[in-house]
């Protein structure tokens, strides 16, 4: 057990990596157990409004009298999913599409790169708010959907350039010697070997997930039951918060985005590092 | 001159193509989401009127239930300009608000584009040229950190601090409210105050990107062949820095400044918010508040247009500045 | 003959994560007025950067940590970077490995030429223009090439630009590195050829670094044999093509085919070459050597100079010598 830790720990290359390593504990914790922490339960009206921090309110509260605290923690849930499984979703389309476009070459890779080429131009937040105000009713789970469907762009690419170089080098021609099918050598062979450029790319395409759903929730394509950083962000703008003072209200919700995805790109960086320290190239 | 008719032929087909995926998808999205694209677009309740109503829909073929008809129609009716009527503005023709709200957008995103790319430029180069310095690792921490903060909660808080505690610009808005009154030196200082902040807002949170791609690039080009051989002619550092390296490092950056231009008016959109800035963002998310359907659908075309036009500037302007391209 | 360039015990050294790498350990060598001299190893054995350290090009974090380099009676290693800049191009020019970007790609060459010229003297204005044609001319290129960019030259023309820049302030010292080693056979003949009579014309010397042996021994010299970071011989190429000495440059020359000898099979040298951070203890060469003795194993083998040249050996040293003979002598009886 003491050992597997070791292990996981020293798998988070540098000082970077550690400290990104730490904040996701931090987030992970409370995304998982927040229900027992919160103080209050979720969307609880009844206290004073704009009470600034206390004893019994560490955050104050809002103009609705709810407990930002509580707020911040459920909020957290909310955030911590998205950006986990809506940068899973988006992981598997653009490895799928980079790996098959890498490896297969010809008009398969030629048309696949069109695509991308050309709804990389297209604003992707545009395209998402278009898709969710035309949703019959917006849930966490159609926001995931549509986040993790459009933001599979850039990794495509990335996975696509690191395919190339891979499918140059010898295992995957001793494979192909072998007569193992296209594939297995796709999946089982080239997918392990880049297994770094994947583990970077997620983590920065779960930033961006979770920057995307604040974004769309802060223009009230969120889901209206649910609390989230950028709900909570959204309501404090639209209540003036400013006006009243009440950085308790603006403060923590920003922070938090801000940390979460700061320690992902903290892993994702320091993994980039080592990876191209081992490899002694900068193709990335 | 050093366009070849290829590279021309090739960019604007691109630039067009783009253009008819982008009207498609307005065309589509909304008919895949929604089941009755005519209460979308021409709503008798929002539009207070059955006859209204009904003579938008024969504009738009709504009331011929064929797929192809209402396609044809629709690309009949956006190439006369006609983007439908907005609901929370009625009587006022989509194409109407767009037009008023875009160039406050288009203003703001390119001036603040422009700036933080150099901003960002010179920052990354200084970085890049001794890397691990103090400079170099302070600016690429904070160039995370900034990474990964909304846009809207910079601007919040530049609101809070500038405005409200410190009172050196205006709660919001784009002008101000005897802007009519002015003279025309007194209507662009209005109009500069207002803009600074939003302009400052999209500077900042775009700036992390610009200084990460211009470092990354100049390390590159640092290590070429070509900059060991300036030093050893007895370049001067100014010039090894700026004629050698640099425009090196600029170069391959330049397309990617112009791609990047759609992530920040996707920023501009939730920016313009806090500021309560006349723009398309503004207007979209009153859109979204009042479900003015046509007004969304206008507006994610008039952001796409906008953004396909600028990358097709940026890729006639290329050529000019970067010799090997247009041969290529 | 007398001496242009003078090293002496250079050594360069840098720091890795896993220790202090000598590249370059007590090096040792000079080059007479007029005289191309070959420095010759295989990658990695420290050559290129003996020329980086004698050009003062080193990048961070290797550097000069001890000996001299004396050119033209001046002392390199003790002038501060601006009196070194101030003697950049005008004594000492570089072409680099005709393999990498020796060329600013976004820069017309004669831009290239012209500020290499202004940069050492500002006040050529329209005259710098006339010079980078006649440098033209002198490379065999036409003259309206000037205008075009380096992508639109072939290799072999982006390397004669190369070598006329190098030429540009009729420096004393042109120091070469693998200029023609990603060309093809043919051009590379040509540029070859066009660098022996630009040295006969011009008289400048030339430091010619390749790990082409046949091409070095072809147009130097002098040869200077290089081994992990370690001067191991120096002599003339007569003397090297005849009767090479050191172990190591036996080995060498079996590595290549002999162009007109008869056929003999290649013998090369097995091992590897060693951990420049924890070298062996003795002569570093040891380890692969088929000829090493006791000492080698212990002793570092110094450079010492005879009438056949540099050789750290000691097989060459009176003891070896003498050893050899005994053991001959036991072998005899």
């Amino acid at each position: 057990m003491k050992k597997m830790l070791k292990a996981c720990w020293n798998a988070f290359p540098g000082v970077k990596g550690k400290l990104g390593l730490v904040i996701l504990l931090f987030f992970t914790v409370i995304a998982l157990f927040g229900t027992w922490v919160a103080p209050y339960p979720k969307n609880f009206i009844g206290f004073d409004s704009w009470l600034p921090p206390s004893v019994s309110h560490w955050l104050g509260t809002d103009s609705y009298g709810q407990d930002v605290l509580s707020q911040m923690i459920y909020g957290t849930r909310t955030s911590f999913w998205v950006g986990i499984l809506a940068g899973l979703i988006t992981t598997v389309i653009g490895v799928t599409v980079g790996i098959v476009a890498g490896f297969k070459g010809g008009w398969i890779e030629e048309s696949l790169m069109r695509i991308v080429d050309l709804f990389l131009i297209i604003p992707t937040l545009a395209l998402m708010i278009i898709l969710a105000s035309f949703l019959p009713s917006m849930g966490t789970m159609s926001t995931i959907l549509i986040i993790g469907s459009l933001s599979w762009l850039y990794m495509g690419r990335s996975i696509r350039s690191q395919t190339m170089s891979e499918r140059q080098s010898g295992y995957v021609e001793a494979a192909r010697m072998v007569g193992m099918k296209d594939w297995e050598i796709m999946f089982k062979e080239i997918l392990p070997n880049i297994t770094p450029v994947i583990l970077a790319n997620l983590v920065l395409v779960t930033t961006q997930a979770v920057l995307a759903e604040a974004g769309l929730s802060f223009l009230g394509l969120g889901d209206p039951t649910n609390v989230s950083w950028g709900t909570i962000l959204a309501l404090a703008n639209a209540n003036n918060a400013v006006l009243f003072h009440a950085w308790w209200w603006i403060l923590p919700p920003g922070l938090a985005i801000a940390f979460f995805c700061f320690g992902f790109i903290l892993i994702g960086n320091g993994i980039l590092e080592k990876y191209r320290a081992n490899r002694g190239n900068a193709a990335l | 001159m050093r366009y070849n008719s290829v590279y021309l032929v090739k960019r604007i087909g691109i630039a067009l193509v783009t253009l008819y995926v982008a009207v498609t998808l307005n065309f589509l999205l909304p008919r895949l989401m929604k089941g009755d694209p005519a209460s979308a677009l021409a709503s008798e309740k929002a539009l207070g009127s059955q006859e209204v109503a009904n003579a938008l829909k024969a504009q738009f073929g709504l009331d011929n239930p064929s797929l192809w008809y209402q396609y044809a129609k629709y690309i009949k009716q956006l190439l006369h300009g006609n983007l439908g009527v907005s609901y929370a503005n009625f009587p006022s023709p989509v194409a109407d608000v767009m037009l008023k709200a875009l160039p406050w957008t288009l203003g703001t995103v390119l001036t603040a584009t422009l700036l933080s790319y150099l901003i960002g430029w010179l920052i990354g180069i200084r970085g890049a040229w001794k890397p691990g310095s103090l400079f170099d690792n302070s600016t690429l921490f904070s160039s995370f950190f900034l990474s990964s903060v909304p846009f809207f909660w910079i601007a919040i808080i530049f609101i809070m601090i500038f405005s409200f505690y410190l009172g050196w610009f205006p709660l919001g808005q784009a002008v101000d409210p005897a802007y009519d009154s002015f003279a025309w030196f007194d209507k662009a200082k209005s109009v500069l105050y207002h803009a600074f902040l939003p302009v400052f807002t999209l500077i900042i949170a775009t700036l992390a990107g610009h200084i990460l791609v211009l470092r990354n690039n100049l390390m590159r080009v640092l290590s070429e062949d070509y900059m060991l051989l300036a030093k050893a002619k007895g370049l001067r550092a100014s010039r090894r820095k700026y004629m050698y390296g640099a425009r090196n490092a600029l170069l391959p950056s330049f397309t990617g400044l112009m791609t990047s231009l759609g992530h920040v008016i996707g920023g501009a959109i939730t920016t313009e918010i806090v500021f309560s800035y006349p723009g398309v963002g503004m207007v979209t998310f009153n859109a979204i508040l009042n479900h003015d359907f046509p007004l969304i659908q206008g507006s994610f075309l008039c952001i796409a247009i906008s953004v396909i036009v600028c990358n097709l500037i940026a890729d006639l302007v290329y050529p000019l500045i970067d010799p090997r391209v247009a041969l290529n | 003959m007398s001496d242009l360039l003078q090293v002496r015990h250079l050594s360069i050294e840098y720091a890795s994560p896993r220790g202090i790498v000598k590249a370059v350990d007590d090096v040792t060598f000079s080059i007479g007025k007029g005289e191309i001299f070959g420095l010759a190893g295989e990658s990695g054995c420290g050559k290129s950067t003996t020329a980086f350290g004698i050009s003062r090009l080193l990048r961070h974090p290797a550097q000069i940590s001890g000996g001299s380099v004396v050119l033209d009676g001046q002392e390199l290693t003790t002038l501060s970077n601006d009196e070194f800049d101030k003697l950049r191009w005008s004594k000492i020019s570089i072409v680099l490995q005709s393999a990498m970007n020796n060329l600013n790609p976004v820069l017309k060459i004669s831009n290239q030429l012209i500020d290499a010229i202004l940069a050492h003297d500002p006040s050529m204005g329209k005259e710098a223009r006339q010079r980078a044609e006649q440098l033209m001319k002198l490379v065999d290129l036409p003259v309206d090439r000037l205008d075009s960019y380096p992508h639109e030259l072939s290799g072999g023309m982006r390397q004669r630009v190369v070598i006329a820049m190098a030429l540009a302030l009729r420096p004393s010292l042109v120091i070469m590195d693998e200029p023609t080693t990603a060309l093809d056979v043919v051009v590379q003949n040509g540029i070859i050829r066009k660098i022996v009579e630009l040295q006969k014309e011009f008289g400048f010397s030339i430091l010619f670094i390749t790990h082409d042996l046949p091409l070095m021994l072809e147009m130097c010299g002098r040869i200077g044999i290089m081994y992990a970071g370690k001067l191991v011989e120096v002599a003339s190429r007569e003397q090297i093509l005849q009767k090479p000495r050191h172990p190591y440059t036996q080995g060498l020359l079996n590595s290549f085919p002999s162009l007109s000898g008869p056929k003999q099979r290649l013998s090369g040298i097995p091992g590897h070459t060693p951990d420049l951070i924890r070298p062996p203890a003795g002569c570093r060469f040891c380890p692969r050597c088929s000829q090493a003795i006791q000492e080698c194993q212990t002793l570092p083998p110094p450079l010492v100079e005879d009438a056949g040249g540099q050789i750290a050996c000691h097989l060459y040293s009176e003891e070896g010598i003498a050893r050899e003979q005994a053991s001959a002598a036991c072998e005899r009886s």
